[in-house]
């Protein structure tokens, strides 16, 4: 009803708008930045939004601050046939009518760690950095303070309610962000048992594979795809990339999954993954590298095959649509970050924009009338897009200003669009000059200033996009632990009284 | 020797960093003599010592290395240890490091028990460049016929080829002792600039699985891609202060923090 008063309004205003155009020089309004945009003024106007989404698909990018949006855009644009110079692109989710800023911090840190930030996305309780979805009483890295604080997850509530429950990870599954989604444990470096403390064997915390695997029939995820399979076999156990399992109690998870579901199936390579038979199997298990899965850009480099974030995600949904009571999927492209703390910027990119790739791919493969689409990030990074480059400018390459020359600093030498506030790329003593450098080669660090021996996130606000029901509550500037609750009430999931 | 002469030098061996670490870890040696301490079936020949039951995919192969010019020499020793498709670096006890043939890169801290993994797209993030060949046999083999072949002689346990090679500048020069059954230097010198740099064989000796599990098992394992979320760990905030896992435009760096070239390269 609001939706609708809002729309009349905005309506009114445009007509008022349209009255007034009539003095606009024309100039002015055949501009084609006049007619797109006021195109699309209008096309929001008479925007409608349902209240109920069947299915919610969430998407995670690791580290994907606002910074990361404008270069992968700009970087994806660049590559695409008769561009204006890429900077007009838009990423598949920019396109989305709903948008939001999402405050990150974490209740004991300015600058946020991915366990305390998913933590909020997926159980509505902002956390402390380095915990996965037990709240702040815990203390990190003991279990026994765990005890009685776990909190309630979006893929608990959505099972409890009959949906079936998918989680996608580019990174380890096992690692932070997939794993705030399914399990509960004081510290997120738990990933097999075998990094377990005694205190934690003693106090009975289980792994964070465990978790994934041992769960109620009820309570299991239909799908679950990414890396971390070294978390799952036993030590003695070495797979089909020559890498050894990392568990100590001799468990092979593995074969739990196929044993403990009905119809479950596991694979570790394209190959398999490619063979799924979709409609005669109800629990699949992909794990396609020992730690995380390969960036993007090295992706056909890998030694078993596998899969890109895109076809993980259209599988993934074509696994989960057969039940009709809906779905959540939680897609994490997690190695942007990984790109980023290297301070290597194409990487981080790459992954970016094969997170919009995949983002794209559950538009098409999903009804929009019924599937709520969310894509956000967990925190951001310092990453920075400086200069005065011209329009067109090689996003990766060096500044050039506007009439075509190279841009130099005052040490009389040319640097780059894109850099770093802190990492590995940082100068001690004299920059190096770039002038004879391929800047826009796929292994280029990117300068930067405060030398640390890693790139750190950021603390800015990272952003929320949405399309679909629900995305209407979209909109603003939040804290990260509401998108729980817009996912919670779109979705009807019963975790409060809406 | 200076940083563009070691620069030179690596395009020639694989362990362009690995020189001058020794020199920072190890300082001024005396020359190393062969001991007597031969055990099993043990030879001995001018310095080197060495067991025929050696395998080219399975050995310990001790180096000693020396670098400088007339009036001062550095020296210290190098041990390789070769396990099938694992090559392992020691040169001092604080750390050592194994190449693997997939690319991977793994360096142990035995005293605290840790180890850091850099996955060849790890390394290639941070513009890393590694002839994989080159690490596991010092000299690239494929190099071989770039330098003039000389004669074959009948050395301890091994037959050793000679090769010569003198830079179209007439500013380097290498002779080379080459184990073709090993693919592994006998003795290798190069000349620069008034400069010497000489690896050589001093000891042979067959390795086991056991003794190769003792260098590599019960480490505590993080993949180099969570350094930074990890930077609250004791152990990786110690070692970023002490340059070991600190990369910078190299990727490697001393005992002290000092930046070794190793690899690096920016694609001009």
């Amino acid at each position: 009803m609001m939706i609708k008063r809002l729309a009349a309004l905005i309506s009114c205003s445009l007509v008022t708008m349209a009255a007034n155009s009539a003095v606009l020089p024309s100039v002015q309004t055949d501009s084609h930045w006049y007619k797109e945009s006021a195109e699309r003024v209008s096309n929001k106007a008479t925007l409608e939004t349902k209240a109920k989404a069947k299915n919610v698909i969430l998407f995670v990018g690791d580290g994907m601050g606002i910074s990361t949006l404008t270069a992968a855009r700009i970087y994806q644009g660049q590559q695409l046939a008769g561009n204006q110079g890429g900077e007009e692109n838009f990423l598949s989710f920019e396109k989305f009518d709903h948008t939001a800023l999402v405050k990150t911090y974490n209740t004991n840190q300015q600058t946020p760690d991915s366990a305390g930030t998913m933590t909020a996305i997926a159980t509505g309780v902002k956390s402390k950095a380095g915990v996965l979805s037990v709240s702040e009483q815990s203390l990190r890295g003991n279990c026994l303070s765990s005890k009685g604080n776990e909190l309630v997850t979006l893929v608990d509530l959505a099972n409890a309610k009959g949906l079936s429950t998918g989680v996608v990870s580019t990174a380890r599954i096992t690692h932070a962000t997939p794993a705030a989604t399914y399990a509960n444990s004081p510290e997120r470096n738990w990933e097999a048992d075998s990094n377990l403390p005694a205190e934690a064997v003693a106090n009975e915390c289980k792994d964070i594979a465990y978790q994934m695997v041992m769960r109620d029939k009820d309570n299991a995820l239909t799908v679950a795809l990414g890396g971390g399979r070294r978390a799952f076999i036993p030590e003695t156990v070495t797979d089909g990339e020559n890498k050894k399992g990392k568990r100590k109690d001799g468990l092979d998870l593995t074969k739990a999954w196929v044993e403990n579901f009905d119809n479950a199936a596991y694979v570790w390579n394209s190959e398999e993954f490619d063979a799924i038979d979709v409609a005669a199997t109800d629990h699949l298990l992909g794990l396609f590298n020992s730690s995380h899965m390969e960036y993007e850009a090295d992706r056909a480099d890998d030694v078993g095959g596998e899969p890109s974030l895109t076809e993980m995600t259209a599988k993934s949904i074509e696994m989960l649509k057969k039940n009709d009571n809906g779905y959540l999927l939680i897609v994490e492209s997690g190695r942007i970050d990984h790109g980023h703390h290297a301070g290597n910027a194409k990487r981080a990119l790459a992954d970016a924009v094969e997170l919009s790739n995949a983002v794209k791919a559950a538009v098409e493969n999903t009804d929009p009338e019924e599937t709520l689409i969310l894509v956000t990030a967990d925190h951001s990074h310092v990453f920075t897009i400086a200069g005065y480059p011209k329009r067109g400018n090689p996003i990766l390459g060096l500044v050039h200003g506007v009439d075509g020359s190279v841009s130099t600093a005052l040490d009389g030498k040319p640097y780059t669009t894109l850099g770093y506030t802190n990492g590995p790329g940082a100068v001690v003593g004299n920059r190096d000059d770039l002038s004879s450098v391929d800047t826009q080669d796929k292994d280029f660090m990117q300068q930067s200033l405060i030398p640390m021996g890693s790139e750190t996130h950021a603390g800015e606000d990272i952003s929320l996009h949405a399309t679909g029901p629900g995305a209407n509550l979209v909109q603003g500037v939040m804290e990260q632990n509401v998108i729980f609750h817009i996912i919670n009430q779109a979705q009807a999931l019963g975790g409060t009284k809406y | 020797m200076s940083r563009s002469t070691l620069k030179s030098v690596s395009l020639f061996l694989g362990v362009t960093g690995s020189l001058l670490m020794g020199n920072l870890l190890l300082g001024k040696l005396a020359m190393a003599h062969a001991q007597s301490d031969s055990q099993g079936h043990l030879h001995a020949a001018g310095t080197l010592i060495c067991d025929s039951a050696a395998q080219p995919t399975r050995f310990q192969a001790s180096y000693q290395i020396t670098a400088g010019n007339d009036d001062k020499v550095q020296a210290h020793q190098l041990i390789l240890t070769r396990f099938d498709d694992t090559i392992i670096y020691q040169r001092g006890p604080v750390s050592y490091e194994a190449w693997q043939k997939n690319g991977e890169y793994i360096r142990y801290f035995p005293e605290q028990n840790r180890s850091i993994s850099y996955r060849r797209s790890d390394l290639l993030a941070l513009n890393i460049h590694t002839d994989i060949d080159k690490q596991f046999h010092l000299i690239s083999p494929a190099a071989l016929s770039q330098f003039d072949k000389g004669e074959q002689h009948q050395a301890a346990c091994f037959t050793q080829q000679r090769y010569s090679h003198t830079s179209k500048s007439q500013r380097q020069s290498l002779a080379l002792d080459w184990i073709d059954e090993l693919g592994l230097p006998a003795s290798l010198t190069i000349t620069q600039s008034g400069q010497q740099l000489n690896y050589r064989l001093t000891k042979l000796t067959p390795v086991s699985q056991q003794e190769f599990n003792l260098l590599t098992s019960g480490y505590q394992d993080l993949d180099f891609a969570d350094v930074g979320d990890s930077e609250s760990d004791p152990f990786i905030a110690k070692m970023i202060t002490q340059g070991f896992i600190q990369h910078g435009s190299s990727g490697f760096y001393s005992a002290d923090g000092k930046q070794l070239e190793g690899g690096h390269d920016h694609h001009h």
